[in-house]
This record gives structure tokens, sequence and C-alpha cells, in this order.
């Protein structure tokens, strides 16, 4: 068999400066 | 040497179980991917210095059948996981983000803020917030109360660096939570849509236990609601203080824009972790461009190979994305632009009429003022040149 490979996504955390 | 006594040296590769899956990755890299048990199993035994003889036949006994090896052997080195002798930089997340990753405050100083005493304080914070506003809705911000001043401009120049430092603050507390579990991350800036995002990458959460990755993703949320719940008190107990009504304005604001996970917010990245997804934005993407028949040869195969978890959420998260990025566009057509006119106004009375104070003020706010509009505008022409 062989292995299945799956890239996982970046995790990003963000703020938005309101104005 | 015989091909059996062959080793591969890893990078100092993570292995996490997830679910069904195994997450493997190079947190140096930032580069993660997720496997079936047995690839976890080869990869633990290859960085156990086993040979790629004695790997097969121990992935031959976790599988029950015989393993192809070598192949996955090929992907990780493809992948960048095998030891070489290239120069080792993190991939780039964000469209202005600095190459390395922040060291910063040891974890022993900054894990009490991350511990369950603060968590628990963190909740009763939110607790409180809600409790206020449900008792006293007339303390619920409106945009009126961003004017701090009589005069609109002179409320920006006010209230723009102090919205920036509160920026500053709640990405620091992701750093810091970061930090507490040993983690390193990196700042950066980004947009989404039309708004300008300041950006912590935390992708080395993926090395650890998905109950560890929640901490650091609602940190920023968590302090935010702290000094919502001080500046609320404030209201309570001495109504009328100046500049504490823009302050909740600027709170209430942002962690209300924190819940529209289509813009992929903090919370997209709790909504992420809940439910197991592997690479949803990207999936969802494919989906989208499958329902309006736009889907190439290669986006084909990649969507063929993707999670079944992620496709069967993107199925309803592409619709989701659909219709808040429409609603979005609309927003800004309906209320940005037409707050643009006017200040455009302000801007150039203020510039041609004003003398002395009144010229500088004005020149002051209309840069606060759009300053992130171009910086978003900045930021979309350098993704696109880098597409090319």
């Amino acid at each position: 068999m062989t292995i299945e490979v799956r890239k996982v996504e970046s995790v990003k955390s963000t703020q938005h400066p309101d104005s | 040497m015989s091909v059996e006594a062959r080793r591969v040296t890893l990078r100092q590769l993570t292995v996490v179980p997830d679910g069904d899956d195994v997450l493997i990755g190079d947190p140096e890299r930032a580069t993660f991917v997720a496997v079936p048990p047995v690839g976890g199993v080869v990869v633990r035994a290859l960085l156990a210095g086993r040979t790629l003889a004695e790997t097969a036949e121990l992935a031959e006994r976790e599988a029950g059948q015989p393993v192809d090896v070598d192949a996955f052997v090929q992907t990780l080195t493809a992948m960048g996981f095998v030891v070489g002798d290239e120069e080792v930089a993190p991939e780039r997340t964000a469209t202005v983000q600095h190459r390395g990753w922040l060291t910063g405050p040891p974890t022993r100083v900054v894990r009490p803020l991350f511990g369950r005493v603060a968590w628990t304080v963190y909740g009763l914070a939110a607790a409180f917030c809600v409790t206020v506003f449900a008792l006293r809705p007339d303390l619920f911000p409106g945009p009126a109360d961003a004017m701090v001043l009589p005069d609109a401009g002179l409320s920006l120049v006010v209230l723009v660096p102090l919205a920036f430092l509160l920026v500053g603050v709640h990405e620091l507390w992701h750093w810091f939570a970061a930090r507490a579990l040993g983690l390193r991350s990196r700042f950066g800036v980004d947009r989404r849509l039309y708004f300008l995002v300041f950006e912590t990458d935390l992708s080395q959460l993926w090395s650890v236990p998905r109950r560890a990755r929640y901490g650091p993703q609602l940190a920023g949320l968590a302090i935010d609601l702290v000094l919502l719940a001080v500046f609320l008190s404030v209201e309570l107990v001495w109504p009328g203080v100046w500049l504490v009504p823009g302050l909740v304005f600027a709170v209430v604001s942002t962690t209300l824009w924190q819940c529209m996970i289509f813009l992929r917010t903090d919370l997209y990245g709790v909504f992420v972790t809940a439910t197991g997804c592997r690479d949803l934005w990207r999936v969802k993407t494919l989906l989208l461009r499958q329902a309006f028949g736009r889907l190439d040869a290669s986006g084909t195969a990649e969507l063929a190979a993707a999670d079944p978890r992620d496709v069967r959420i993107g199925t309803w998260f592409r619709w989701l994305w659909l219709a808040g990025v429409a609603v979005g566009l609309a927003y800004f057509a309906v209320f940005y632009l037409p707050l643009l006119h006017t200040t455009a106004t302000w801007t150039v009375a203020g510039l041609t009429t004003g003398t002395g104070t009144r010229f500088w003020w004005t020149l002051l706010g209309s840069t606060l003022l759009y300053l992130p509009f171009v910086s978003v505008t900045v930021l979309a022409v350098r993704e696109r040149l880098s597409r090319r």
C-alpha cells in the first residue's frame, strides 16, 4: 500500500485595526 | 552498503496523533502534513535511526500488508523533511512578513498568563461583558461613540493610534500564548478583502495536540474581552469619562469582525481546529471553482486527493464564504466609499483653506485615515505581482 500525504494549511491569527 | 541497510536522516520532525491521522511536520519550516497512522510509524522509526528495511517491516506489521516506504520517503524528501545542506527558512504565509521566527519571552514567564486561573479570568471577563450588554443595552456602542471629539478628523487622530495599540496587544497575546507552549511565531501584515490586518503565524501549533491548539488561537480575543470588561466597568462606575466609549466601540467592532470566519479570522482557526479540518481554505476554493465549472485538470486531481472531511465541510462553507464576501463588498460600496468621499471633502477643504494648526491636523488625520486603505491596495498589487 502507499501512504497518502495531505498538506495542512497554515494557522494565522489576525486582528484588524478598526477605523 | 546494501539497500536494506540504508538509512534516511530526517530533520527534527514532530509527530502528533490527531483524530484518525497523524500530523508530521517541521516546525522550523512551518510545513506540516497529515498521514495515516502507518505514516507515523514510519517517521518515528526513521527518527529513531532504524534502517529502511527495519522500517518497512514495522510498517507492514502496523498495516497488515506491505507498505511502499520508498515512495513515502521520496515524498518526505520533496517536502524538505530530509536532512540536506540547503538553507532553512520558514515558508511565507503573509504578504509582508519577517523571515525568521521570534523567540521572545521565556516559556516560564508567560505560562501563568495561560494557566487554569488565567483562563478562568478570561471566561469571567467574557461573561461580564455579555451580562452588562444584556442588562444595559444603552452601553452597547455605535459609530457615534467613535466621535471622541467634536471634530471627526481630530477624533480619528486620537482613536486610530489607540486602535493600533489595541491590535498590538491582541497580537502580543497570541505570541505569548504560543510561547507558553514553547512554540515560536512570527508577525506579518496582510489584508482580508479590503481590511488591513496584522497577523501572527501560529503554524507551529500543528506540532502540539489538538487540545493545546485552542488557547493560542483564542488568546487575542481573551485579552480583548478583559480590556472591554475594564472599559465597561469604568462606564458603569464613572459614566461620562472621556474616550472610554470610543475604546468600547473599538473593541466591540473588532470582536464582531472576528466572528466573520469567512475572512479567515481567529475564530476560523478555532473552527478548523474543532472540526478537524486539514486544508479547508484551499478545498473551499476548489469546490467553489467546481460549482461554477471553472476547475481545471490539476484542480480536479487536487480535489480528488483532498481530505473527505474538508470536502464535506467545504461543500457548505464555500457558500458561507461567497455570501460573506458579497455582503462585505456591498458594505464597502454602500458605507465605506461614501465615507471616503465625505472625508475627502474634509481633507481637501482643510488642506486648501486651512491655516496653521488646522492644516497640520488635517494632514495628520488624513494620513491616518487613508493609510490602511493605501496599504491594502499596495498589498493587493504585491500579491498579484508575486503570483506571476
